[in-house]
This record gives C-alpha cells, structure tokens and sequence, in this order.
C-alpha cells in the first residue's frame, strides 16, 4: 500500500493549510486519512504518536506555515 | 574530517533506527542549510526505511520549489572520546531526499538539524566535532 504522505500533503495544502496557520503556527500536524488528527511540539512527538496509532506508511505531518527550503546546491532543480 | 575544495566532507552513518547497522556515506557539512538531506542512493542502501513521512517544497536557486520526500532516518557520525574507540553518535530525524543527479562527491547534506548536536570548530584542513 502506498504511503499516504503525499496524498496527505495534498490535503493539507487544500483543505487545512489556512485555518492551522491561523491556529497553530510553527507547530507540527499530524495526519492520517486527509484529516489532521493531532498537533505537536515537534517533528519527533508527532512521528512517535504516528508510528504507535497508524504505523508505517499510513501517517505524514506538516510542518505548519513552513516556507519552500531553499538550497544553493546547483543540481537541486534540474531534473527529476 | 576533511576540508576539501572548500568543502567539510565527513564520513556518515545512515540507518533506519539507531539499532541496525548504519551505512557509510560522505556527508557535507552545510551550516546554511536548516535541514538534513539524502540522495536517492542512501534511501535505496537502507534496509527499511520506511515510507515518506512528509513532503517538503524544495527548490534552488533559479528553479521552483519542488514537492519533495522526506524520511525518518538516524544519522549519526563517530566521535572518539579520547581513548581511541569511535563511539557513532547522532538522532533521528525528518530527511529529505534529494534531486537526481546525485550530487558527485557526497550523499549527505548534514543541516543544522543535524549538526546542532554538535560543538564544530572548523580552521583551514580539519573540522572537529565535539557533543553538545
């Protein structure tokens, strides 16, 4: 089964994205399913509870209000 | 640790938890980057490393941002304490992977995420990592 992070993201971009940033900015989603199921302190707290409730592959988490890393390396970009 | 080109190369351990056998790779130290990331390469050497746990817009310079996997991998570099026994030291973090090509001269980008554990004192030829 594929891992539900991408179509999670997709989700989040569409359906959460303005009312988390409005709620809890800098904080850290954790979804499952398309819905957003818990808000953490941090990237660690939220995979533990993922890994523990879903398990592999059937949770992601956002990082709320984060901006697109931008990176100097020459080869990021040029081809997928 | 090796300061080459300009550039802080460091031997990594990559492992999909802190228990299995980490994997060897180069890794550049990147201080200008907040996050840790991996060439395609690494995630396929890991033993199970699981599926994306997110997915972060990346891009570089001149190009959009790019949506991009992430995965929940230890990272970890030997430390010698003093008494010449290299103890791997590291955690476990959100790292995402990057664009091919791959880049030519290393497989790890160790951010900030990363290097934070860490006490680095750099000068002209070496770089010395000490445990926060």
């Amino acid at each position: 089964m594929p891992s539900q992070a991408r179509s999670n993201h997709d989700a989040y971009q569409r359906f959460h994205r303005e009312q988390m940033e409005a709620d809890h900015f800098g904080k850290i989603a954790l979804l499952h399913n398309g819905d957003v199921v818990g808000v953490y302190e941090d990237r660690e707290s939220a995979y533990s509870a993922g890994i523990t409730q879903y398990g592999s592959g059937e949770f992601s988490f956002e990082e709320v209000g984060a901006q697109p890393i931008f990176v100097s390396l020459p080869m990021v970009g040029q081809e997928r | 640790m090796a300061v080459q080109n300009r550039q802080v190369l460091t031997e990594t351990l990559v492992a999909a938890t802190p228990e299995a056998q980490g994997h060897r790779f180069l890794g550049l130290v990147d201080t200008g980057s907040q996050r840790s990331a991996v060439s395609e390469r690494v995630v396929n050497a890991v033993e199970f490393p699981g599926n994306p746990v997110e997915y972060l817009d990346v891009g570089g310079v001149g190009s959009s941002a790019q949506s991009t996997p992430a995965f929940w991998l230890w990272l970890g570099i030997e430390l010698d304490p003093g008494h010449g026994q290299a103890i791997p030291y590291g955690r476990q973090l959100s790292v995402w992977q990057l664009p091919r090509p791959a880049p030519p001269n290393f497989d790890v980008l160790l951010g900030m995420d990363f290097l934070s554990l860490f006490e680095l004192v750099l000068n002209d030829r070496t770089c010395t990592f000490t445990q926060n």
